[in-house]
């Protein structure tokens, strides 16, 4: 029975998208109830998209307000729908229902997205009315309804820490020397003694089994850091790759346990060898690898630079690296000829301002970061992420704001618009891994992986950059509600047992632990036993004494505004 | 049969004399063997053999096998990931290997213990069974090894930087920053190092030491930029305070000779081919074996040289290996490896081994190589390194 109730002072669109299929549609009555309040602010244009996509503007002051088919664009807005995030249904596990302004390929507009199981089953007006969702927990967001974000560049074991930690003594020009600080150095040593890359044998003397290895709850940690603000999948680079304990909270999308049939993506920092590098051609080739995401051009000189040469020099057969398979993290050093081949070859870039800022322009030089310009100028695919806590951004709504920022003082604010910084963390992030057609996107088919973001929904995209982790309302992995607000608790699933935590003052739900966990697993720890051994474990280290820095307590799960 | 498949005709190499044991990319000169008691109930569980060598198959697998022949004496099953680094731990009586998850960008070191085999009337023979190899740590990046009496070394390079530490030991310590080797050699406890820099730009002796608060490493020369880019410069030690200092410049085998930190100029030696690269550079008497992508050569030029000329250094030999060897870049290789009386080089073709022979009735001594028939080695791969005995 439907239970859905609506409010009767609504608006009405004319022409509508969709249904559940992938096909957006004409239809001369909406079937889905749109949220609007006559407030007399006047229309802010249509979100109808090509192809027919209906869509629907705010409302005049006449109360009237209809996009016609094809008509808006994709900065339209939706119809503002006040109010906090509200279970309306509470139906059968696995199946939900989430009404609001839905962020679709073809822009915002209101309705509704249907999960079902790992998928989206539906996505546009009149979700609720599916066959298959009508028995579905159904929530009104008034928010948000994103796909979940992706990041594409984190060293995930080292967002146990931030600035509080190191920070650079000099500004950098690459990556080859800042590693060299002594601090660095201690901070690397506690990361790699809390992660058993440290080995100390037994009594025999033999190589000992290390029993306190905690690369799970670092990797978990990490995962909990993109989580909170909204994060779905993270290139996290840790090791090794096959980890099952990785596969709890964001899809850590680099690794085997990612939830998906393959691992399709490589992650490398370093230089490949000539022998690695022609595997990777050669998994191009036999279609076992959809992207190759490899740092180059990390810093400000010519070392840096060269490093683009040496990516199309190293095999044996020159250049098959630059391939729309290969991804650059950085290319901050990199000018219009490298940009040229990237460009020519349908290569993707993953952008980290804040991380470029901090170690080679001081903290507040934004030229020392990636010409995006440029880039955006040769219609290169780019990404944004934030490379890490220690300098970088803790998560990827700091990294959107510190986008702006970058915008504002380099390009006046008119280079970057909140939708672009949007797309740069979702479907075009998806692109650069290889993975548009799973994530990406809030379409029929794909991985259901929602964001759900509190905020003014006339500007949605802005409100997305403009959010925080307490405006992050609902996070779903794989279909599944892992995070949000407490009043949101029954959208997670019954049998996962899930804790209570704060952020930012706000109340808010996180299913850590797995019903099905064990401890030889570690899945079935929760977030509070994270993070005491974590934080017992720094602290442990810190009385070694093996320098002069201590590196407790944890970098906070989230910096509140 | 032998088959002399000499590239170039054989010169005289005073060679032979008072030989060190094997040595490779990793050259370590060993104190007098120490042999430990063998278990009672081992014997005969695996053919004996005066020439250990481990390796890896093809299929990743760790094994000894009989440098002699090239049969599989014992085996280990691999870690799933491309072999990297291996290399026998007399201390602890095992074998460490490193190896590098399938996107390159971190790996596992594992230890394999090894037991002798042969009984308790073979107790001075080397322990060739090879046990179950257990994981001991993730390396975030890539790493070369090297076992001493203190701990096992790991030279590693990832997201941490380029960083020297030490495990496998009582308590944990510190790392220290400092470039990866790109070619070391050991003596008394010392360890010498060749680094192209932490940005590949120099070529840079580094002395390193360890004290319980943790390693060190001290610039010890620093002989400028490297004469080819991308660097491949290799050094050969001949002693503690000289060697030959190989690159490759615009396809040729360039040498320097090194005396007490001094660099001599350069020479050119012409192999005939092509040198792209350097892999390895090996010094066993008055030869030093220099291994390249596809071929091994081999020069005159020991210790006895006259010092800062390279003119002494002449072009003996070369094989082709009808395989390449695997790239170590700027970490060293352990594709090469000498014995006294022959070479192992791993190559994706196959571990080639070189017959080396005094030829008695030259005037003067003179050196046959050649490849060895009767070593079938077309399922084992590098890198290799010599089984030893305890506590050597």
């Amino acid at each position: 029975m439907k239970t859905i109730r609506f409010p009767v002072h609504l608006v009405l669109v004319s022409v509508v998208a969709v249904g559940c299929s992938q096909e957006w549609i004409d239809t001369p009555s909406n079937p889905l109830p749109v949220f609007g309040i006559d407030d007399g602010t006047g229309a802010t244009g249509g979100a109808g998209a090509s192809g027919g996509t209906g869509g629907m503007g705010a409302s005049g002051g006449t109360g009237g307000m209809s996009s016609s088919s094809g008509s808006g664009g994709q900065n339209g807005a939706c119809i503002p729908d006040p109010g906090t995030p509200e279970i309306v249904k509470v139906g059968t596990p696995g199946k939900t229902v989430l009404i609001g302004c839905i962020i679709t390929p073809q822009g915002p507009t209101n309705g509704s997205v249907f999960i079902s199981s790992d998928t989206i089953q539906c996505v546009g007006a009149g979700c609720e009315e599916d066959a298959a969702a009508l028995d579905a927990t159904v929530i009104r967001t008034h928010g948000v309804i994103m796909p979940g974000m992706i990041d594409t560049h984190n060293h995930i074991l080292f967002d146990m820490f931030d600035e509080s930690d190191w920070v650079p003594a000099q500004i950098y020009e690459n990556h080859d020397q800042w590693p060299n600080e002594a601090r660095y150095g201690a901070l690397v040593d506690a990361k790699q003694y809390l992660n058993g890359e440290l080995a100390i044998p037994d009594a025999n003397g033999m190589p000992a089994k290390i029993t306190n290895v905690r690369g799970c709850e670092m990797n978990k940690y990490g995962e909990m850091k993109g989580l909170v603000a909204g994060t779905t999948s993270i290139v996290g680079s840790a090791n090794p790759l096959d980890k099952l304990c990785y596969g709890s909270l964001a899809r850590t999308i680099d690794q085997k346990p990612n939830d998906l049939p393959e691992d399709k993506v490589q992650a490398a920092t370093l230089t490949p060898s000539s022998s690695t590098a022609d595997s990777v051609c050669q998994k191009y080739a036999d279609d076992v690898t959809d992207a190759y995401v490899i740092h180059r051009g990390e810093g400000v000189d010519e070392y840096s630079r060269a490093e683009f040469d040496k990516l199309g020099t190293l095999t044996t057969e020159p250049g098959c690296l630059y391939a729309k398979e290969t991804t650059i993290v950085h290319g901050t050093a990199f000018g219009e000829p490298e940009f040229k081949i990237m460009a020519d070859n349908g290569m993707s870039l993953v952008w980290s301002p804040k991380s470029n800022v901090f170690l080679y322009g001081g903290g507040t030089d934004y030229t020392k970061t990636t010409d995006i310009q440029m880039v955006l100028g040769m219609g290169i695919n780019v990404a944004l992420a934030p490379d890490w806590s220690l300098g970088g951004s803790p998560n990827l709504l700091a990294e959107l704001k510190f986008a702006q920022e970058v915008d504002k003082n380099r390009w006046n604010g008119e280079l970057l618009s909140s939708e672009l910084l949007v797309q740069m963390v979702t479907i075009n992030a998806a692109k650069s891994l290889g993975l548009e057609g799973v994530l990406g996107s809030l379409e029929v088919g794909k991985k259901a992986d929602v964001t759900v973001i509190v905020g003014d929904v006339t500007s949605p995209y802005d409100s997305i950059v403009g959010a925080n982790p307490d405006d992050v309302a609902l996070v779903f992995v794989n279909g599944v509600a892992l995070y949000g607000d407490d009043v949101l608790r029954d959208a997670a699933p019954n049998s996962v047992p899930c804790e209570t935590i704060d952020i930012c003052g706000i109340s808010k739900f996180a299913c850590v632990a797995e019903a099905m966990g064990t401890d030889s697993d570690k899945l079935k720890q929760t977030w509070a036993e994270i993070t005491t051994t974590l934080t017992s474990e720094l602290e442990a280290y810190d009385a070694r004494n093996m320098s002069q820095w201590d590196f407790a307590p944890l970098a906070p799960l989230v910096t509140c505004k | 049969m032998k088959q002399n498949i000499l590239l170039t005709s054989l010169v005289v190499v005073g060679f032979g004399c008072q030989m060190p044991g094997a040595r490779n990319g990793a050259s370590e000169r060993s104190d007098t063997p120490v042999f430990a008691e063998a278990p009672k109930d081992e014997q005969g569980i695996v053919p004996k053999t005066n020439l250990p060598i481990v390796g890896f198959t093809r299929t990743g697998a760790v094994v000894i096998f009989d440098g002699l022949t090239g049969d599989i004496l014992g085996s280990a099953e691999g870690g799933g990931g491309r072999p990297s680094d291996v290399v026998m731990d007399p201390w602890r009586n095992g074998i460490w290997v490193f190896e590098e998850n399938e996107d390159a960008s971190g790996g596992e070191i594992r230890f394999c213990p090894l037991r002798k085999a042969f009984g308790l009337e073979n107790q001075t023979e080397l322990p060739t069974e090879l046990q179950p190899c257990e994981h001991s740590v993730w390396i975030d990046g890539l790493a070369n090894l090297l076992p001493t009496k203190d701990g096992l070394w790991v030279f590693e390079d990832g997201i941490g930087g380029s960083r020297y530490k030490l495990i496998a030991r009582p308590e944990i310590t510190p790392s220290v920053s400092a470039p990866r080797p790109a070619s070391l050699w050991v003596q008394d406890g010392e360890i010498e190092i060749l680094s192209y820099g932490f940005q590949q730009d120099r070529l840079q002796l580094f002395k390193t030491s360890f004290t319980p608060m943790g390693p060190s490493a001290t610039l010890a020369f620093d002989w400028g930029e490297p004469l080819g880019s991308p660097p491949t410069a290799r050094y050969a030690w001949l002693s503690r305070d000289a060697g030959l200092l190989f690159d490759a410049v615009s396809n040729a085998l360039t040498v320097r000779r090194v005396v007490q930190g001094e660099i001599g100029l350069p020479l050119t030696i012409d192999v005939g081919v092509p040198v792209s690269r350097i892999e390895s550079a090996v010094n066993v008497g008055a030869s030093t074996f220099v291994l390249g992508k596809d071929a091994l050569w081999i020069v005159t030029g020991g210790p006895s040289q006259p010092p800062l000329t390279g003119s002494d250094v002449e072009f003996v030999a070369g094989l082709w290996l009808h395989g390449d060897v695997r790239e170590a870049s700027l970490f060293f290789s352990r594709d090469l490896l000498v014995t006294p009386n022959r070479a192992f080089v791993g190559t994706d073709r196959g571990v080639r081994a070189v017959g080396l022979e005094n030829d008695k009735d030259a005037q003067k001594p003179v050196i046959n190589v050649f490849y060895d028939e009767q070593f079938v080695g077309e399922v084992l791969r590098g890198p290799l390194d010599m089984v030893r005995p305890n506590g050597t």
